[in-house]
Protein backbone atom coordinates (compact mmCIF):
# COMPACT_ATOMS: atom_id res chain seq x y z
CA UNK A 1 0.00 0.00 0.00
CA UNK A 2 1.23 3.38 -1.36
CA UNK A 3 1.01 6.59 0.87
CA UNK A 4 -2.71 7.84 0.73
CA UNK A 5 -3.25 10.89 -0.85
CA UNK A 6 -6.82 12.56 -1.10
CA UNK A 7 -8.99 14.68 -3.54
CA UNK A 8 -10.52 16.41 -1.11
CA UNK A 9 -7.52 18.16 0.15
CA UNK A 10 -4.77 19.41 -1.94
CA UNK A 11 -3.37 23.05 -1.00
CA UNK A 12 -0.28 21.75 1.59
CA UNK A 13 0.80 25.63 1.85
CA UNK A 14 2.86 26.17 4.79
CA UNK A 15 1.28 28.95 5.69
CA UNK A 16 -1.45 28.44 7.57
CA UNK A 17 1.31 26.44 10.15
CA UNK A 18 3.15 29.83 10.37
CA UNK A 19 -0.29 32.21 10.69
CA UNK A 20 -1.42 29.44 13.75
CA UNK A 21 2.22 30.02 15.43
CA UNK A 22 1.72 33.72 14.67
CA UNK A 23 -1.36 33.72 16.56
CA UNK A 24 -0.31 31.94 19.69
CA UNK A 25 2.77 33.51 20.24
CA UNK A 26 1.38 37.44 19.39
CA UNK A 27 -1.57 35.98 21.69
CA UNK A 28 0.53 35.23 24.90
CA UNK A 29 2.61 38.57 24.89
CA UNK A 30 -0.41 40.67 23.71
CA UNK A 31 -1.56 39.78 27.31
CA UNK A 32 1.17 41.49 29.58
CA UNK A 33 1.49 44.35 26.84
CA UNK A 34 -2.32 45.52 26.98
CA UNK A 35 -2.34 44.85 30.78
CA UNK A 36 0.68 46.94 31.65
CA UNK A 37 -0.84 49.64 28.87
CA UNK A 38 -3.89 49.94 30.61
CA UNK A 39 -2.51 50.48 33.87
CA UNK A 40 -0.53 52.56 33.25
CA UNK A 41 -3.28 54.80 30.97
CA UNK A 42 -6.50 53.82 33.07
CA UNK A 43 -5.20 53.10 36.58
CA UNK A 44 -1.69 55.14 37.37
CA UNK A 45 -2.99 57.73 35.10
CA UNK A 46 -6.19 59.30 33.61
CA UNK A 47 -7.77 61.40 30.88
CA UNK A 48 -7.33 64.41 33.54
CA UNK A 49 -3.62 63.48 33.68
CA UNK A 50 -2.79 62.31 29.86
CA UNK A 51 -2.13 65.25 27.73
CA UNK A 52 0.61 66.43 25.17
CA UNK A 53 3.33 67.35 27.79
CA UNK A 54 3.04 63.80 29.51
CA UNK A 55 3.13 61.64 26.51
CA UNK A 56 6.23 63.76 25.17
CA UNK A 57 7.86 63.54 28.72
CA UNK A 58 7.49 60.33 30.14
CA UNK A 59 6.70 58.33 27.45
CA UNK A 60 8.01 59.42 23.94
CA UNK A 61 11.33 60.43 25.48
CA UNK A 62 12.32 57.01 26.71
CA UNK A 63 13.24 54.97 23.70
CA UNK A 64 12.13 51.85 25.94
CA UNK A 65 8.39 52.93 25.98
CA UNK A 66 8.32 53.34 22.56
CA UNK A 67 9.18 49.95 21.48
CA UNK A 68 6.85 48.78 24.01
CA UNK A 69 4.67 50.67 22.29
CA UNK A 70 5.66 49.76 18.88
CA UNK A 71 5.80 46.17 20.10
CA UNK A 72 2.02 46.59 21.43
CA UNK A 73 0.87 47.95 17.59
CA UNK A 74 2.55 45.05 15.50
CA UNK A 75 1.32 41.98 17.99
CA UNK A 76 -2.15 43.58 17.97
CA UNK A 77 -2.09 44.53 14.32
CA UNK A 78 -0.97 41.47 13.51
CA UNK A 79 -2.99 38.97 15.30
CA UNK A 80 -6.22 41.40 14.85
CA UNK A 81 -5.77 40.93 11.24
CA UNK A 82 -4.96 37.49 11.04
CA UNK A 83 -8.03 37.00 13.33
CA UNK A 84 -10.42 38.83 10.84
CA UNK A 85 -9.02 37.30 7.79
CA UNK A 86 -9.33 33.65 9.45
CA UNK A 87 -13.87 34.34 10.17
CA UNK A 88 -13.62 35.71 6.59
CA UNK A 89 -12.78 32.45 5.23
CA UNK A 90 -15.13 31.34 6.82
CA UNK A 91 -17.50 33.00 5.65
CA UNK A 92 -16.47 34.09 2.46
CA UNK A 93 -15.81 31.31 -0.08
CA UNK A 94 -15.54 32.94 -3.60
CA UNK A 95 -11.99 32.89 -3.92
CA UNK A 96 -11.46 36.15 -5.76
CA UNK A 97 -13.58 38.21 -3.44
CA UNK A 98 -11.62 36.76 -0.95
CA UNK A 99 -8.52 37.91 -2.25
CA UNK A 100 -10.28 41.61 -2.82
CA UNK A 101 -10.95 41.87 0.81
CA UNK A 102 -7.84 40.21 1.81
CA UNK A 103 -5.93 43.09 -0.11
CA UNK A 104 -7.54 46.12 1.00
CA UNK A 105 -7.05 44.43 4.71
CA UNK A 106 -3.39 44.25 3.93
CA UNK A 107 -3.22 47.27 2.38
CA UNK A 108 -4.67 49.42 5.43
CA UNK A 109 -3.01 47.39 8.09
CA UNK A 110 0.62 47.66 6.39
CA UNK A 111 -0.27 51.59 6.52
CA UNK A 112 -1.77 51.51 9.80
CA UNK A 113 1.43 49.64 11.53
CA UNK A 114 4.12 51.67 9.14
CA UNK A 115 2.95 54.87 9.86
CA UNK A 116 2.46 53.85 13.84
CA UNK A 117 6.67 52.59 13.14
CA UNK A 118 7.07 55.79 11.66
CA UNK A 119 5.42 58.09 14.61
CA UNK A 120 6.81 55.91 17.14
CA UNK A 121 10.29 55.12 16.27
CA UNK A 122 11.85 56.57 13.21
CA UNK A 123 10.41 60.03 12.58
CA UNK A 124 12.11 62.78 13.23
CA UNK A 125 10.48 65.05 15.78
CA UNK A 126 10.83 67.76 17.95
CA UNK A 127 7.81 68.69 20.52
CA UNK A 128 6.54 72.11 20.69
CA UNK A 129 5.10 73.28 24.14
CA UNK B 1 -43.30 13.75 34.85
CA UNK B 2 -45.68 15.72 32.60
CA UNK B 3 -43.16 16.05 29.33
CA UNK B 4 -43.97 18.27 26.23
CA UNK B 5 -41.69 16.63 23.61
CA UNK B 6 -41.14 19.21 20.48
CA UNK B 7 -39.61 17.70 17.99
CA UNK B 8 -38.55 19.46 14.11
CA UNK B 9 -40.07 17.40 11.89
CA UNK B 10 -39.76 17.82 7.45
CA UNK B 11 -40.93 15.24 5.25
CA UNK B 12 -39.84 16.02 1.61
CA UNK B 13 -43.03 14.54 -0.10
CA UNK B 14 -44.70 16.46 1.58
CA UNK B 15 -43.59 19.99 3.58
CA UNK B 16 -41.99 22.72 2.04
CA UNK B 17 -40.13 23.96 5.22
CA UNK B 18 -39.10 22.38 8.13
CA UNK B 19 -41.76 22.70 11.45
CA UNK B 20 -42.01 22.43 15.43
CA UNK B 21 -44.61 19.25 16.34
CA UNK B 22 -45.50 19.09 19.76
CA UNK B 23 -46.53 15.99 21.75
CA UNK B 24 -47.69 16.12 25.39
CA UNK B 25 -46.75 12.78 27.57
CA UNK B 26 -47.96 11.38 30.70
CA UNK B 27 -46.45 9.39 32.96
CA UNK B 28 -42.53 9.93 32.09
CA UNK B 29 -39.91 8.96 34.11
CA UNK B 30 -36.77 11.01 35.47
CA UNK B 31 -34.86 7.91 34.26
CA UNK B 32 -36.81 7.20 30.91
CA UNK B 33 -34.10 8.09 27.85
CA UNK B 34 -35.23 10.69 25.45
CA UNK B 35 -34.94 7.52 22.89
CA UNK B 36 -37.58 5.97 24.50
CA UNK B 37 -40.04 9.23 24.45
CA UNK B 38 -38.96 8.97 21.04
CA UNK B 39 -40.21 5.48 20.47
CA UNK B 40 -42.95 6.18 22.41
CA UNK B 41 -44.17 8.81 20.07
CA UNK B 42 -43.54 6.79 17.23
CA UNK B 43 -44.84 3.35 18.54
CA UNK B 44 -48.07 5.12 19.93
CA UNK B 45 -48.96 8.85 18.48
CA UNK B 46 -47.54 9.19 15.08
CA UNK B 47 -45.87 6.45 13.20
CA UNK B 48 -44.66 8.86 10.53
CA UNK B 49 -41.63 10.25 12.51
CA UNK B 50 -38.32 9.19 11.05
CA UNK B 51 -35.32 8.52 13.01
CA UNK B 52 -32.00 6.42 13.00
CA UNK B 53 -31.34 4.36 16.08
CA UNK B 54 -29.32 0.95 16.00
CA UNK B 55 -27.99 -0.46 19.39
CA UNK B 56 -29.52 2.05 22.34
CA UNK B 57 -26.73 2.17 24.42
CA UNK B 58 -24.31 4.49 23.64
CA UNK B 59 -22.02 2.38 21.28
CA UNK B 60 -23.33 2.57 17.66
CA UNK B 61 -23.80 6.14 17.08
CA UNK B 62 -26.82 6.41 15.23
CA UNK B 63 -28.87 8.47 17.10
CA UNK B 64 -26.65 11.68 17.44
CA UNK B 65 -28.97 14.43 17.60
CA UNK B 66 -29.34 18.11 18.66
CA UNK B 67 -31.49 17.93 22.46
CA UNK B 68 -32.36 21.00 23.64
CA UNK B 69 -29.61 22.75 22.20
CA UNK B 70 -27.00 20.77 22.07
CA UNK B 71 -25.29 17.55 20.10
CA UNK B 72 -26.28 13.98 22.47
CA UNK B 73 -27.08 10.95 22.12
CA UNK B 74 -30.58 10.55 22.40
CA UNK B 75 -30.37 6.63 23.84
CA UNK B 76 -27.57 7.94 26.38
CA UNK B 77 -29.26 11.02 27.82
CA UNK B 78 -32.31 10.47 30.62
CA UNK B 79 -35.07 12.86 30.62
CA UNK B 80 -33.78 14.10 34.16
CA UNK B 81 -30.65 15.11 33.04
CA UNK B 82 -32.58 17.69 30.76
CA UNK B 83 -35.80 18.36 32.98
CA UNK B 84 -36.10 19.03 36.85
CA UNK B 85 -39.50 19.00 38.93
CA UNK B 86 -42.57 18.05 37.36
CA UNK B 87 -42.92 18.81 34.12
CA UNK B 88 -41.11 20.59 31.49
CA UNK B 89 -40.44 20.70 27.35
CA UNK B 90 -37.71 18.79 25.68
CA UNK B 91 -37.06 19.63 22.31
CA UNK B 92 -35.37 17.40 19.49
CA UNK B 93 -34.23 19.13 16.29
CA UNK B 94 -31.74 16.98 13.35
CA UNK B 95 -27.98 17.83 13.82
CA UNK B 96 -27.28 21.00 11.88
CA UNK B 97 -24.85 21.07 8.97
CA UNK B 98 -25.79 18.14 7.23
CA UNK B 99 -28.97 17.92 4.86
CA UNK B 100 -31.90 16.37 6.38
CA UNK B 101 -33.80 13.19 4.71
CA UNK B 102 -36.72 13.19 6.90
CA UNK B 103 -37.28 14.51 10.67
CA UNK B 104 -34.45 13.74 12.65
CA UNK B 105 -32.44 11.63 10.07
CA UNK B 106 -29.89 13.55 7.86
CA UNK B 107 -27.60 12.99 5.20
CA UNK B 108 -24.15 11.36 6.55
CA UNK B 109 -22.24 10.88 3.35
CA UNK B 110 -21.01 14.15 3.39
CA UNK B 111 -19.40 13.43 6.96
CA UNK B 112 -18.38 10.05 5.88
CA UNK B 113 -16.47 11.94 2.73
CA UNK B 114 -14.59 14.22 4.70
CA UNK B 115 -14.03 10.77 7.20
CA UNK B 116 -12.41 8.98 3.82
CA UNK B 117 -10.38 12.29 3.50
CA UNK B 118 -7.93 10.99 5.57
CA UNK B 119 -7.70 7.40 4.79
CA UNK B 120 -8.51 6.15 8.75
CA UNK B 121 -6.88 2.90 8.16
CA UNK B 122 -3.82 1.52 8.98
CA UNK B 123 -0.80 1.32 6.56
CA UNK B 124 2.74 -0.45 6.86
CA UNK B 125 4.24 -1.79 3.81
CA UNK B 126 7.01 -3.38 5.83
CA UNK B 127 6.67 -7.32 6.12
CA UNK B 128 4.16 -8.50 8.61
CA UNK B 129 6.35 -10.12 11.60
CA UNK B 130 5.38 -13.44 12.93
CA UNK B 131 2.81 -12.94 15.32
CA UNK B 132 2.34 -9.05 15.60
CA UNK B 133 3.65 -6.29 15.25
CA UNK B 134 4.23 -5.04 18.92
CA UNK B 135 3.63 -2.05 21.13
CA UNK B 136 4.51 -0.80 24.41
CA UNK B 137 1.73 0.12 26.68
CA UNK B 138 2.30 3.98 26.59
CA UNK B 139 2.97 3.96 22.80
CA UNK B 140 -0.83 2.42 22.96
CA UNK B 141 -2.37 5.33 25.28
CA UNK B 142 -0.35 8.06 23.03
CA UNK B 143 -3.86 7.30 20.69
CA UNK B 144 -6.18 5.57 22.56
CA UNK B 145 -8.70 8.57 23.01
CA UNK B 146 -8.99 8.35 19.55
CA UNK B 147 -9.80 5.12 19.55
CA UNK B 148 -12.92 5.58 21.24
CA UNK B 149 -15.03 7.34 18.33
CA UNK B 150 -18.11 5.62 17.09
CA UNK B 151 -18.38 8.08 14.12
CA UNK B 152 -21.93 9.69 15.56
CA UNK B 153 -21.00 13.24 13.62
CA UNK B 154 -21.87 14.88 16.53
CA UNK B 155 -18.51 16.83 16.99
CA UNK B 156 -18.60 17.96 13.72
CA UNK B 157 -22.27 18.80 13.42
CA UNK B 158 -21.86 20.89 16.76
CA UNK B 159 -19.01 22.62 15.29
CA UNK B 160 -19.66 26.49 13.80
CA UNK B 161 -16.60 26.40 11.66
CA UNK B 162 -18.17 23.53 9.94
CA UNK B 163 -21.69 25.23 9.75
CA UNK B 164 -19.79 28.19 8.51
CA UNK B 165 -17.97 25.91 5.73
CA UNK B 166 -19.09 22.51 4.83
CA UNK B 167 -15.95 21.85 3.24
CA UNK B 168 -14.08 21.72 6.30
CA UNK B 169 -13.04 18.44 7.02
CA UNK B 170 -14.36 18.67 10.52
CA UNK B 171 -13.14 17.42 14.32
CA UNK B 172 -14.53 13.84 13.55
CA UNK B 173 -11.96 13.31 10.77
CA UNK B 174 -9.30 14.53 12.60
CA UNK B 175 -9.36 12.07 15.76
CA UNK B 176 -9.67 9.65 13.34
CA UNK B 177 -6.27 10.59 11.06
CA UNK B 178 -4.91 11.26 14.98
CA UNK B 179 -5.62 7.81 15.70
CA UNK B 180 -3.36 6.65 12.88
CA UNK B 181 -0.73 9.43 12.90
CA UNK B 182 0.41 8.75 16.77
CA UNK B 183 0.75 4.79 15.80
CA UNK B 184 3.90 3.83 15.61
CA UNK B 185 3.42 0.85 13.61
CA UNK B 186 2.04 2.86 10.80
CA UNK B 187 3.94 4.13 8.30
CA UNK B 188 1.59 7.01 6.35
CA UNK B 189 1.47 9.40 9.39
CA UNK B 190 3.51 12.24 7.24
CA UNK B 191 1.46 12.09 4.59
CA UNK B 192 -2.00 12.64 6.59
CA UNK B 193 -0.30 15.00 7.95
CA UNK B 194 0.07 16.63 4.67
CA UNK B 195 -3.60 16.20 3.83
CA UNK B 196 -4.79 17.74 7.27
CA UNK B 197 -2.50 20.58 6.76
CA UNK B 198 -4.41 21.94 3.74
CA UNK B 199 -6.61 24.68 3.64
CA UNK B 200 -9.41 22.62 4.37
CA UNK B 201 -8.12 20.91 7.31
CA UNK B 202 -7.10 21.90 10.62
CA UNK B 203 -6.58 25.55 10.39
CA UNK B 204 -10.02 26.04 9.55
CA UNK B 205 -10.27 24.98 13.81
CA UNK B 206 -10.79 27.86 16.01
CA UNK B 207 -11.14 26.02 19.57
CA UNK B 208 -14.37 26.37 20.53
CA UNK B 209 -14.50 23.02 22.60
CA UNK B 210 -17.94 22.39 21.21
CA UNK B 211 -17.01 19.13 19.71
CA UNK B 212 -15.43 18.21 23.12
CA UNK B 213 -18.68 19.23 24.83
CA UNK B 214 -20.45 17.36 22.34
CA UNK B 215 -18.92 14.11 22.19
CA UNK B 216 -20.62 11.16 23.42
CA UNK B 217 -17.50 9.15 24.68
CA UNK B 218 -16.01 11.99 26.19
CA UNK B 219 -13.08 12.36 23.82
CA UNK B 220 -10.82 15.39 24.25
CA UNK B 221 -11.39 16.08 20.69
CA UNK B 222 -10.23 20.18 20.94
CA UNK B 223 -6.99 18.59 22.58
CA UNK B 224 -6.25 16.09 19.61
CA UNK B 225 -7.00 18.44 17.04
CA UNK B 226 -4.31 20.56 18.77
CA UNK B 227 -2.10 17.72 18.67
CA UNK B 228 -2.13 17.37 15.04
CA UNK B 229 -1.59 21.46 14.58
CA UNK B 230 1.54 20.75 16.34
CA UNK B 231 2.91 18.22 14.88
CA UNK B 232 2.00 19.58 11.64
CA UNK B 233 4.48 22.73 12.91
CA UNK B 234 7.15 20.21 13.60
CA UNK B 235 7.12 19.07 10.01
CA UNK B 236 10.09 19.92 7.96
CA UNK B 237 8.97 21.88 5.04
Amino acid sequence: MTAPTSSLLHDRGRFEAYAWRLMRLSGILIIPLVFVHLAIMHLFNSVYTIDYQWVVEKRWALLGWRIYDAFLLWFAGLHGFNGLRNVLKDYVHHKLVYRGIVIAMLTVMMAVLGLGTIALIGAPFSPVF
Amino acid sequence: MDIRLRIRRFNPEVDQESYWAEYDLKDVQPVDRVLDLLEHVKGHIDGTLGLRRSCGHGICGSDAMRINGQNMLACKVLVRNLVQGDKGTIQVEPMLGLPVIKDLIVDMEPFFEHYRAVVPYFINDDPAPERERLQRPAERERFDEGTKCILCAACTTSCPSFWADRTYIGPAAIVQAHRFIFDGRDTAGDSRLAILASEKGVWRCRTIFNCTMACPREIPVTQLIAEVKKAIGKQKP
